[in-house]
């Protein structure tokens, strides 16, 4: 083979790779791609002469229904109806994370709503400073808000190394601001607030909330309460997108419940029997109540709003005519300075110093594994008011003069922002790269002294290591996955089970239990029997899951009683804290991650790519046969 | 008849099987020689039913639980050990009987006979060897008493897999004997010609032809065999009766 043919065929196989990092790429960071598009087209087109960007965005459009009529220019259409579901979205990302993730515990949402509140008033005071005595002083709304979509996109872009918990921090940062950044436009900049219609809030609200006692599931019943209440937020005066942000918050979020997937299964079963209408009707209605309205309305409304409403939002804000006369006069007023000084400076500084502050203080804690650094990257990121700030910008002034400056001050402000927060992320992630672990890669090698193996590791090709939790309602997939690859594979793979305790509460309890059947040689089949109890609610179920397992129940007790195993389990559960695993099972295909999706099918097609390649011989197998115990023969 | 009203006060009994015929004989004999009973089996009602008979009442309580299930087994023993405060007589009289020509056998039938006579004494016998061996430890009586059947009997050649379950137990009787006599726990088999239904708790299987029964023509009446129960376990703590054969007058003498 010639060097040439090399080189192409390496090119080949590089372009391949980037194809399918393309299509790998995270969500957010393609979001965050097309925002940046549409805001680039916005601003082209608001400086193309005679391209008619403003006149567009003011066309009239109104619904007439009788004697009643709802008339708004097309981007008030797109600021206050659109946005409302993005907020929304947010929302329900929060109250997820508030009701089962990252936020449950108050101590951990309590920085980032702290730092959010800081973040909202030291802009605002900065801005007020550098503008004292002018009348730009009344533009210090411009400068409270973050752009949540571009901050999210941003750092999806550029904090990919950073852990999960980064963005769940963001989040809650994010949106705690745009409530406090939509109370200022409600109240500071509403000329004409009326009580009255807020009335008609309460009525939708009430409606959605006895719609929830209730348990209705069906989204679309949910719709015209919503409808009722957005209209009422709008003829009040306050803003319109806080609809979103109430609906949301009161749309029912439950961790999917066991019996709820069970009936879902025997009714897609009755179905696969009798696939009449009836039962279609049935399955269908049993599948969509198994997940919570919360989950089912977010995965409605994600690709909306990331591919549309985000996008559109921008082009009919981020327009701002740019000049060489207009950028000499902005920049030489306080007003662009002090949204500057606010948005870059102020952001920065407020959330920083108040995260510091709160965990100093023993207000609140972070995150495992989250850092301050971390903090003051999205912090200098937050910065980024652009949308909501041009937004505010419009309504505070009403000399054009002045919306230019402060537009073009939005727009050097966002920029330097995501300038800072780009190199403070570049210089983070070199960081975590150097310090912490690949949190891709296995902290600890299979090693079959010490590890339950099911296989024989020295004849292996392939090692699986899978982190899981019996506990879980969803631990017979998990188990099912196991035995499909055992059955496709057969002793060319050397599966592992690691335990995890994701969250579940007895999820240590079951761990021990299968630790305490070990001692009597039959960890697999306790395995098993667990699997077949999930969820693990209950002692009593540990013992039945013994029985069946075929165990000395009395040693099995002492064992537990003892905490026998207890070590292992605790180092499992620490290395799966220090690799930042969140999801049980997460599977390792060699000592590295896989990130796919949690199916037999896809995991089995990795682990058979990665079967091929150590076969090919190209690749050496990582993360196990390094030990010295690999070489046993036993 | 003829055990000892009293010679059995202070004694915690537990009765596997305790609805069957045998079995609930000898509840009424050991509640009536003075022992607390705890009577298992899996039929709630007629564990009901049998403590509401006149003269057990206060004697016995019950706990329904499949006696080949290790698990309620163990759960059975947890109620004895919390009620009583221990156990130092247990009696397993729970079996099932099935027979056919060999090349006939039901393996199902097999399986439920190895399940039911075999696997639950075993399962039995190790929940409740520490309780017994503690009151033995303690230099108080106990007993273990397996209630098997004689085997190889001249009526009986359509058994072969029961009589082969039959001979598990004995074997494992005698071994048992042999770990946990120097400890003070007294292991004895009782083994019975056949009685009228077959001993302990008989369910009726679906179709019923399936099952065929011993003869009803010759047996040892059940209350005969309980008062045996009673009688060797109020012996003094130092003798043990290890084994007993138990056949209708009539009947051949058995080889086993």
């Amino acid at each position: 083979m010639t060097a040439a043919v090399v080189g192409r065929e390496r090119g080949v196989r590089s372009l391949a790779a980037t194809g399918r990092r393309l299509r790998r790429t995270p969500e957010a960071i393609r979001g965050a791609v097309v925002l940046l598009s549409a805001t680039l087209v916005a601003l082209v087109w608001a400086n193309l002469p005679g391209a008619g960007y403003d006149a567009f965005w003011h066309l009239p459009l109104g619904i007439q229904a009788g004697g009643l009529e709802l008339e708004l220019d097309l981007r008030h259409w797109v600021n206050e109806a659109l946005m409302a579901f993005f907020f929304a979205l947010l929302t329900l990302e929060v109250r997820r994370e508030i009701e089962l993730g990252e936020l449950r515990d108050w101590r951990r949402a309590s920085v980032p709503l702290v730092a959010a509140v800081a973040g909202l008033v030291l802009p605002a005071l900065l801005y007020v400073w550098v503008t004292w005595a002018t009348d730009a002083v009344v533009g210090w709304g411009i400068v409270v808000s973050t752009d949540t979509a571009f901050v999210l996109g941003l750092l999806a872009l550029v904090g990919r190394a950073m852990p999960a918990s980064l963005r769940v921090f963001l989040v809650t940062l994010a949106v705690a601001d745009d409530v406090g950044a939509l109370g200022v436009i409600a109240f500071a900049y509403t000329d004409d607030f009326d009580p009255a219609p807020l009335l008609l809030v309460a009525a939708g609200l009430g409606a959605i909330a006895a719609m929830r006692f209730l348990r209705v599931w069906r989204g679309p019943v949910y719709l015209l309460p919503s409808a009722v209440v957005w209209l009422g937020f709008l003829l009040s005066g306050v803003h319109a997108t806080l609809a979103g942000v109430a609906i949301a918050a009161l749309l029912p979020i439950f961790a999917t419940r066991h019996e709820d997937v069970r009936r879902a299964h025997d009714q897609v079963r009755a179905f696969q029997m009798t696939p009449s209408a009836e039962h279609a009707r049935t399955a269908e209605e049993s599948l969509a109540r198994a997940v919570s309205i919360n989950e089912r309305a977010h995965r409605a409304l994600a690709p909306y709003v990331a591919w549309l409403i985000l996008p559109v939002f921008a082009l009919a804000n981020a327009g701002v005519p740019v000049t060489p006369q207009s950028l000499a006069d902005a920049f030489g007023s306080p007003l662009t300075w002090g949204i500057i000084a606010g948005l870059v400076v102020g952001k920065a500084v407020a959330i920083s110093l108040s995260a510091w502050a709160a965990t100093r203080l023993r207000l609140g804690a972070l995150a495992p594994g989250l850092r301050l650094s971390h903090v003051v990257g999205v912090s200098l990121l937050s910065g980024m008011g652009f949308t909501i700030s041009l937004f505010v910008a419009d309504l505070a002034f009403d000399d054009p003069v002045d919306v230019g400056r402060a537009q073009l001050g939005v727009l050097a402000a966002s920029t330097l922002a995501a300038v800072l927060g780009a190199v403070a992320f570049a210089v983070l992630n070199r960081r975590e790269r150097r310090l912490a672990p690949d949190p891709g890669r296995l902290v600890r090698p299979l090693d079959p002294e010490r590890d339950h193996v099911l296989g024989d590791p020295s004849l292996a090709v392939v090692g699986v290591v899978a982190y899981g939790d019996f506990a879980t309602p969803f631990a017979p997939r998990a188990d099912e996955m196991r035995q499909e690859m055992r059955r496709r594979f057969g002793s060319r793979v050397a599966f592992t089970l690691r335990h995890h305790a994701a969250g579940q509460p007895f999820g240590r309890a079951a761990a021990l239990a299968t630790e305490a059947a070990a001692r009597q040689g039959l960890f697999w089949e306790m395995h098993d029997a667990l699997v077949g109890e999930a969820p693990i609610e209950a002692e009593t179920q540990l013992r039945r899951a013994a029985a069946r397992a075929g165990l000395n129940l009395r040693r099995f007790e002492r064992d537990l009683a003892s905490s026998a195993g207890a070590t292992r389990v605790d180092e499992d559960f620490a290395d799966a804290a220090a690799m930042q695993l969140r999801q049980a099972p997460t599977y390792f295909i060699d000592g590295r991650r896989y990130d796919g999706p949690i199916d037999a099918e896809s995991l089995i097609g990795a682990v058979r790519t990665r079967a091929e390649a150590v076969r090919s011989g190209g690749d050496h197998p990582k993360g196990y046969r390094g030990g010295p115990s690999s070489s046993r023969s036993s | 008849m003829s055990e000892v009203r009293g010679s059995l006060d202070g004694r915690v009994a537990v009765v596997l099987g305790a609805t069957g015929r045998i079995g609930s004989a000898v509840c009424r004999a050991l509640a009536a020689a003075g022992a607390e009973v705890l009577m298992i089996d899996r039929d709630a009602e007629r564990l009901d039913a049998l403590q509401r008979e006149p003269g057990l009442g206060q004697r016995v309580t019950w706990v329904a639980a499949d006696p080949s299930s290790q698990l309620e087994v163990d759960e059975a023993r947890a109620v004895a050990q919390e009620r009583y405060g221990g156990v130092d007589l247990l009696v397993v009289a729970s079996g099932v009987v099935t027979g056919s020509a060999f090349e006939d056998g039901v393996p199902a039938d097999w399986a439920e006979m190895i399940d039911v006579n075999l696997r639950g004494v075993l399962h039995a016998t190790q929940a409740f060897a520490d309780p017994l061996l503690a009151a033995a430890r303690a230099g108080r009586p106990s007993d273990l008493v397996l209630l098997g059947a004689l085997g190889a009997h001249p009526l009986s050649p359509r058994f072969a897999v029961f009589n082969a379950i039959s001979a598990a137990v004995r074997q494992l009787a005698r071994t048992l004997r042999q770990e946990y006599g120097p400890r003070g726990l007294r292991v004895r088999a009782i083994e019975l010609g056949f009685v009228a239904t077959g001993f302990g708790h008989l369910p009726t299987g679906p179709g019923g032809s399936r099952r065929h029964f011993p003869h009803a023509s010759e047996s040892v009446p059940p209350d005969a065999i309980a008062a045996l129960v009673a009688i060797t376990a109020a012996l003094p703590a130092e003798v043990n009766v290890a084994e007993l054969a138990v056949t209708p007058t009539t009947m051949a003498a058995v080889s086993q």
